[in-house]
């Protein structure tokens, strides 16, 4: 069960991790074609500023699930790398739980903002009058993600594995 | 003794509590309530907001004691504030029309371009529309305390300058509403997206050759040092910039103290509604006696084809926000016979 789940939250990442990379590529080629139209042919997308921000909001919230499962983010081991058998595993337990928390509060935020803006019909000032529900339902589905992760983390870890890999959590090299 | 000495401890005591007690049940604790503002505390508006909310507490006897928050010092950003006070997660703001575009189409439709160009013409024109706005701002949970107007919107540049209709081809003109763009387009102008902080480099660069503000703005945000003319057609008032309050937190006051807040707002309406044309006024002069800006005042022909090459615009714009749009945009039309 824990494998099967592991492998859906791989893929599920892997995905998010490709739209997240596709963002990055549409940002900088919307900020090439702004620089050169406005160089070359004295015409401005009027868009490039406002898309590149909706583009990094996606790029960075869709990119949380895999650089979790990446390993990606900042962690300090001081006190984990130090302990060994039931010790390290209800750290690693509060870990998760304190984690699923934040990431479920946080995105029940999200969620939020982005149905207020839906329901209220909220768009940009800028130009493009880009209605907001559609870059912040893009942060939200990224917590989703983030949190569907962190769940699948949690299960492994009471499974009596280890969240970073196939190592039990009660290895002592860990 | 003893005795005698502890019931005495004790009837002082009673007598001090009671005494502590009469004036706290007297006295209401003060309603306290923060409003969020669009400038800081040292620019003009945010002095008279100062005086304002001095003018609360004086007439409420201290019953609403109102804190003034410059941008940024709550997590609300300008775009955010209809929001944040429809809520309640505040209870009052000032907000310039411009940052709520994206909320609503009824609060914002005296920016269209050439269709109310002054203070006294938004004047005219804010009876009608008042309660349409407020009708739209109660979705938000918001209710309008007072409005005011910042001063008219003209053209501000370097290069050769704007002076007639014609001049306006090929020349790139900062923008930042569909609105103002539309209006460039029709003009044969270049509209160029450019944020606040990138305006006085892409103007020394040649990527931009004008922006459109007040002279009020251009004093206060330094931009007179890239600036040589101004062309002053009066594209749109600047206004009106909102003072909203959350409507629950409205009704929750006494009558006495809301009566005291609603006349304070009325004062400060007028007092803004005299003193910033006037300083626009000053404010030009100064533009163009200490920094040399040549100012050009439009030809009225040439601002009647302006408005004659947007009027189909104000409807397409209107017929987009539905039937009340409609209504409200015809109602201005009418009542300033355009």
């Amino acid at each position: 069960m824990t494998r099967t789940l592991t492998t859906v939250a791989d893929r599920v990442a892997a995905v998010a991790g490709v739209v997240s990379g596709a963002a990055v590529v549409a940002m900088t080629a919307l900020v090439t074609v702004e620089v050169l139209s406005r160089d070359l042919f004295n015409v401005s997308t009027l868009i490039a500023d406002e898309m590149s921000g909706y583009l990094l909001v996606a790029l960075t919230f869709l990119g949380l699930a895999p650089t979790l499962r990446n390993g990606g983010f900042i962690r300090i081991d001081t006190y984990r790398a130090r302990l060994r058998g039931r010790a390290r595993l209800a750290l690693e337990l509060a870990i998760h739980l304190l984690a699923v928390g934040y990431a479920v509060l946080l995105d029940w935020y999200l969620w939020r903002l982005a149905l207020d803006a839906w329901r209220l019909g909220t768009t940009s000032i800028q130009v493009s009058r880009t209605p907001l529900w559609i870059p912040q339902m893009c942060m939200a589905v990224g917590g989703l993600l983030l949190v569907f992760d962190l769940l699948a983390r949690l299960v492994v870890v009471l499974a009596g594995g280890s969240a970073d890999g196939d190592a039990p959590a009660t290895s002592p090299e860990l | 003794m003893t005795r005698w000495l502890s019931r005495c401890v004790i009837a002082i005591a009673i007598v001090l509590l009671a005494a502590l007690a009469v004036p706290a049940a007297a006295q209401p604790k003060p309603v306290a309530w923060d409003m969020v503002m669009n400038v800081g505390l040292t620019h003009f508006v945010g002095t008279v907001e100062k005086e304002f909310v001095e003018d609360v507490s004086k007439r409420t006897n201290g019953g609403l004691v109102v804190t003034l928050r410059p941008p940024g010092e709550l997590p609300y950003k300008l775009t955010d504030y209809l929001r944040a006070v429809g809520k309640g997660d505040v209870q009052s703001c000032d907000v310039y029309m411009g940052f709520i575009a994206g909320d609503t189409k009824l609060g914002v439709l005296t920016g269209l371009p050439f269709l109310v160009a002054t203070a006294d013409e938004l004047k005219k024109v804010m009876p009608a529309l008042e309660p349409m706005i407020r009708e739209d701002f109660a979705r938000f949970g918001a209710d309008i305390l007072t409005w005011y107007t910042w001063p008219e919107q003209n053209f501000f540049g370097r290069g050769k300058p704007i002076t007639t209709l014609d001049d306006f081809k090929g020349r790139k003109i900062r923008t930042t509403s569909p609105e103002q763009s539309e209006m460039l387009k029709r003009l044969g102008a270049i509209p160029v997206s450019l944020t606040a902080p990138e305006v006085p480099s892409a103007a020394q660069r040649g990527i931009m050759d004008a922006v459109m503000t007040a002279g009020f703005n251009l004093l206060f945000s330094k931009w007179y040092e890239f600036t040589e003319w101004a062309y002053l057609p009066d594209i749109h008032i600047g206004g009106p910039a909102y003072i909203l309050v959350n409507k629950a937190a409205l009704a929750s006051l006494t009558p006495e103290v809301r009566k005291g807040l609603q006349d304070a707002a009325q004062a400060f309406q007028a007092k803004m509604l005299r003193e910033i044309p006037a300083r626009e006024q000053s404010d030009l002069k100064t533009l163009e006696q200490e920094h040399k800006i040549k100012l050009y005042k439009a030809n009225p022909a040439d601002v009647a084809k302006m408005r004659k090459m947007m009027e189909p615009y104000w409807d397409e714009w209107a017929k987009q926000g539905g039937p009340k749009t409609t209504e409200a945009v015809a109602q201005v039309r009418k009542t300033l016979g355009r």
